[in-house]
């Protein structure tokens, strides 16, 4: 059997599942890489206006 | 006085120069949605798999990271194992007797009478062996201690399917759990960092600096691409295939999501002789790919990105870390002695940018890998080390803190010379020293100041300790000796 022939059926609908929460969880990284940029960001002005 | 004055204040600026990079490299991380690592295919790619696991007195481990990568989500038909003996002395062949009746057909034992050569010799020895025959079409080099999410094999192999790709790493964390310790929670807060984020980083910038020993997928041509076996001239063999793959025209992917437990060392000598061993081997790999770096827009036209200038800038920040701590700290203390005032701007100016970065690294570690993050929260809290998060908080707060530290006489108040003031202006260079001295104590009755003293100095600082440690023995042209890290099989346990 080669790589490229179809595995049984459970794994393969097993596999497109996880893919997908994988896929899911990569774009859930990139809002909250954001968010936790825009916190720092937000600590950073509040420490200046502050010391202002 | 002048150009010396305007000399240490450019030190001091390169001083922040590693965890900028370090910041470059962790605004990344979110990128990789775009690169479309996990396209919808018809089928899943699930080629035929050989295991190369290279043992050397294995017994403890070896049952449960053979039993746990036959019992993977993978076709039984399309997984393969050969454990290679390396001549061990302890129960590994009776062992692997018991797995070989225990799975029969599909588990290999091939042992080697004269061992001791090191892991890349025991690793060639297996891949002759497999690659003699043409049933592998992938091949998965894995430690034997190490013991692999259900999902991660296929979850490695799926990249495998475009051809471009050379090579796939997993996502290697600390696998001890409740069973751990202070410094087995660094470790896993180091790897999210070291690995999850990092590693992510460079997979945007098509650039990846090293497949981990424990735990990295080859395709069959990649591996007849780079000469079909490991370098045995370095530590470093996995960093060298990782390069060799890359040179050779081939991505390498690491993947987050496919995720294997390794024991890692529990007491600060066996770490200390591990990174020991990982950092002479990048020093030697720096040499050998001299020709490699910074190359921009050349190295792109010749098909890899090593020669990109972000790369370059992030191996090298690494390697210059210790030499950029105690160079700018000696310019701060030098600038401090001569004109306080003037070195206090620099002074809260470098640890302002240090809090952010401590900050902004500390907070996407815990959306990375917020399990780890629950388990090690206080280690990631003080990663840089007790005293600097002391000297962040302060300097980030000086209108609230600096009035207490007068009125408790911390401070001259004339804004004069004051021993505390000294000690903060020098700790980024005194903090490596004090984190060697942590591990010189291990050995001692005093053993009991370790985990403090690595505590106040950091664990980075440690491993920047550790690197001029590697410096000095390459320098000496000390003798490499491939040093295995002792394994006691908790993760199979836990």
């Amino acid at each position: 059997m080669t790589a490229n022939e179809t595995p049984q059926l459970p794994l393969a609908d097993h596999i497109a599942e996880l893919t997908d929460e994988d896929r899911k969880e990569d774009r859930r990284l990139l809002w909250l890489q954001s968010a936790a940029v825009l916190l720092v960001a937000a600590m950073l002005v509040v420490r200046w206006l502050w010391l202002v | 006085m002048g150009i010396l004055r305007i000399v240490s204040e450019v030190i001091v600026f390169l001083g922040a120069f590693p965890l900028v990079v370090a910041i470059l490299q962790f605004l990344l991380i979110g990128f990789q949605r775009f690169r479309k690592q996990y396209e919808h295919r018809e089928r899943p790619y699930l080629p035929r798999t050989a295991v190369l696991i290279p043992a050397w007195n294995e017994a403890p481990v070896l049952t449960a990271s053979v039993t746990g990568l036959l019992a993977l989500h993978y076709p039984e038909d399309r997984l393969r194992v050969v454990v290679i003996d390396d001549a061990s002395t302890d129960e590994t062949p009776k062992v692997m007797r018991n797995l070989t009746r225990r799975f029969p057909g599909r588990i290999t034992h091939l042992r080697r009478e004269n061992g001791g050569e090191g892991k890349a010799h025991t690793l060639n020895h297996g891949l002759g062996y497999v690659l003699d025959d043409d049933w592998a079409e992938a091949v998965l080099v894995m430690d034997a201690d190490v013991v692999f999410d259900a999902d991660a094999l296929w979850r490695m192999t799926r990249h495998l399917a475009d051809p471009e790709v050379g090579a796939v790493t997993a996502y290697i964390k600390e696998g001890s759990g409740d069973h751990g310790n202070y410094l087995t929670r660094y470790i896993a807060y180091e790897y999210v960092t070291a690995q999850a984020a990092a590693r992510r980083a460079q997979n945007v910038l098509g650039a990846l600096a090293c497949l981990a020993g424990g735990a990295q997928l080859h395709s069959r041509a990649n591996l007849d691409a780079i000469g079909g076996r490991f370098d045995t001239s370095t530590l470093a063999e996995d960093t060298v295939t990782t390069f060799e793959t890359q040179l050779a025209g081939r991505r390498v992917i690491f993947d987050g999501f496919a995720t294997v437990l390794a024991e890692e060392p529990a007491d600060l000598a066996g770490l200390w002789k591990q990174r020991l061993r990982w950092a002479r081997g990048n020093l030697q790999v720096t040499r050998r790919y001299g020709r490699v770096w910074f190359r921009g827009r050349t190295a792109r036209g010749e098909g890899h990105r090593l020669g990109s200038i972000l790369f370059g800038l992030i191996w090298f920040s690494l390697l210059a870390t210790p030499v950029l701590l105690v160079a700018c700290s000696a310019s701060l203390l030098f600038l401090y002695l001569t004109n306080a005032g003037n070195a206090w701007q620099l002074f809260h100016w470098l640890w302002v940018t240090n809090l952010l970065c401590y900050l902004l690294i500390t907070f996407m570690s815990a959306v990375i890998d917020p399990k780890t993050f629950r388990r090690s929260w206080f280690e990631a809290l003080i990663y840089p080390g007790a005293i600097a998060t002391c000297i962040m908080v302060i300097t980030a707060l000086p209108a609230v803190f600096m009035p207490v530290l007068e009125h408790h006489g911390i401070l001259a108040p004339d804004g004069g010379i004051h021993p505390v003031m000294v000690l903060a202006y020098g700790w980024l260079g005194l903090c490596l020293p004090v984190a060697w001295l942590a591990k010189v104590l291990t050995g001692t009755r005093l053993r009991w100041l370790a985990p403090v003293l690595l505590h106040l100095a950091g664990y980075g600082s440690l491993l920047a300790a550790c690197l001029v440690a590697a410096a000095g023995q390459e320098l000496r042209g000390k003798q490499a000796i491939w040093d295995k890290t002792e394994k006691t099989g908790k993760v199979a346990i836990g």
